[in-house]
């Protein structure tokens, strides 16, 4: 599966839930857009209904910016695929 | 840069509460269970988890001074160097006898109890599912396990069941949820809850830390109020609200539960209760069971203010319960409304996001069973008066009921 379609569903989600109007860049900073840590966290649950996985809290860690975040989800996804 | 440059957000937030912080609230003296005196005032309390009454009863203050003559101040370390005191194996097996369960472990803290068993129950490759508006010790916990976590929607069977449809096919699964809920007094749908535990094979673990003494026939909280014991394989609880004093426990049926005295460091590496709390948490828990009027005489306060509140206008965030929230509609309303409160003799809890679920802002009270019916009437008149004023209700049409 490539990154595009991924990033682009993820921009989407984290679109919604940021305070200010606008569409979110792929750089931007996910904790400078107005979210608060619960908000991020469920930003992690709306990307899981989204794309069907689990997505591990401690993965978090990995995460600064929006593209961050697709970065990661595209690999859950790459590993899924290679298990099954 | 200033090492502390990464709170700057939090001096931001309390530059604004300089003459009043409401989280750093100084009480002049405590008088009782439910009177205070704050700033130089009296204060009805009514935000202190005292759920029984029990922090100046007289048996469980008297144990405690007898252990505290007895047996000195403290245990200086922990059960693992220092060893163990009778009162520790006795409470342990007390409680454990209380809850129907074969084993208990004591801890420091509430929070301890937390932190010590999520991050020592499961391992590498096992799989912990948290309600989303878990209390900060079960994310704390979390953070210290080995295993991956996900968190499903408040409360939400429906979205538990999704999530756990998800996990891959190996390792253990843990199910986190709580009695009833600090912020909002909200009850886990633990019938439901168990039902999945059961499909899927998982464990089920239980905080019933605003729960035990609260609910069930004999107090043992929610588990037993659902009729779900049986399939709750872990009890985490606290002995600073209803029994009130302070310390933690987690009992269980599991085989093999022993072996973590010797792996959960939360319990290893910290002092054990010292000997007076251990005699007054022994002395609460033959109390709570002894005295069962507590309870109903806890609950009949909590639907009473719960009724006043209703009927002054206000949104509250679950049915009656001994936690009762009043939601206000932004946090500047919300410390106004505290402050003033406070000014009239009303002490409550503030609780503002992140430490609320969705973004809310909370003014929240907890009843005790220690509370006079009169007590409850004022407060309530005091509430609605000050939210009249704010503008979170209207005008009451006529007085605030008992």
């Amino acid at each position: 599966m490539s990154v595009e379609p991924v990033a682009a569903r993820v921009a989407r989600l984290v679109t919604e839930r940021v305070p200010r109007k606008g569409a979110v860049s792929g750089e931007a900073v996910i904790r400078d857009l107005g979210l608060d840590s619960v908000a991020v966290m469920d930003l992690v649950m709306a990307v899981e209904d989204e794309f069907d996985l689990v997505f591990p809290l401690d993965r978090l860690g990995e995460v600064d910016t929006v593209d961050d975040l697709a970065r990661v989800v595209s690999g859950i996804l790459e590993q899924r695929t290679t298990a099954t | 840069m200033n090492l502390l440059h990464h709170l700057r957000p939090l001096r931001e937030a309390l530059a604004g509460l300089v003459e009043s912080n409401p989280f750093d609230v100084r009480f002049d003296a405590i008088l009782s269970p439910t009177e205070g005196v704050l700033r130089g005032r009296p204060v009805l309390l009514l935000g202190t988890n005292n759920y029984l009454g029990l922090t100046f009863d007289r048996t469980c203050v008297d144990a405690a001074a007898a252990a505290l003559a007895g047996e000195g101040t403290g245990t200086t370390g922990s059960r693992i160097a220092n060893g163990t005191y009778g009162g520790h194996d006795e409470l342990e097996a007390r409680l454990a006898a209380f809850l129907g369960r074969r084993q208990a472990m004591v801890f420091t803290t509430g929070y301890q109890a937390n932190l010590g068993m999520l991050s020592s129950l499961v391992g590498p490759g096992d799989h912990i599912v948290i309600d989303a508006d878990s209390h900060a010790s079960i994310y704390d916990g979390v953070r210290l396990s080995p295993a991956s976590v996900t968190r499903f929607r408040h409360n939400d069977p429906d979205d538990l069941a999704r999530r756990l449809a998800r996990l891959p096919p190996t390792g253990n699964t843990l199910i986190v949820v709580e009695g009833i809920y600090s912020m909002l007094g909200d009850r886990a749908p633990l019938a439901e809850i168990a039902a999945l535990k059961r499909e899927h094979g998982a464990h089920l673990l239980v905080d019933e830390a605003h729960s035990l003494g609260v609910l069930g026939a004999h107090g043992r909280g929610l588990a037993e109020e659902a009729g779900a014991e049986a399939d709750v394989d872990f009890v985490v609880g606290t002995f600073s609200k209803s029994l009130g004093a302070v310390g933690g426990f987690c009992a269980s049926d599991m085989e093999g539960f022993e072996l973590l005295r010797l792996a959960c460091r939360p319990y290893m590496f910290t002092a054990s209760l010292p000997p007076s709390v251990i005699a007054s948490v022994t002395a609460a828990l033959d109390r709570m069971v002894a005295v069962p009027e507590l309870r109903a005489r806890l609950m009949d306060n909590a639907r009473h203010l719960h009724a006043s509140l209703v009927e002054a206008g206000f949104q509250l965030g679950a049915e009656p319960a001994p936690i009762l929230s009043i939601r206000v509609p932004d946090a500047g309303t919300a410390i106004a409304f505290w402050n003033r409160l406070v000014e009239r003799g009303v002490y409550i809890n503030l609780a503002l996001p992140p430490a609320t679920p969705r973004g809310i802002c909370l003014l929240r009270s907890s009843v005790s069973a220690a509370h006079e019916p009169a007590q409850l009437e004022a407060a309530a008149r005091t509430i609605a008066e000050v939210g009249a004023e704010l503008g979170v209700v209207g005008r009451p049409r006529r007085a605030v009921s008992g």
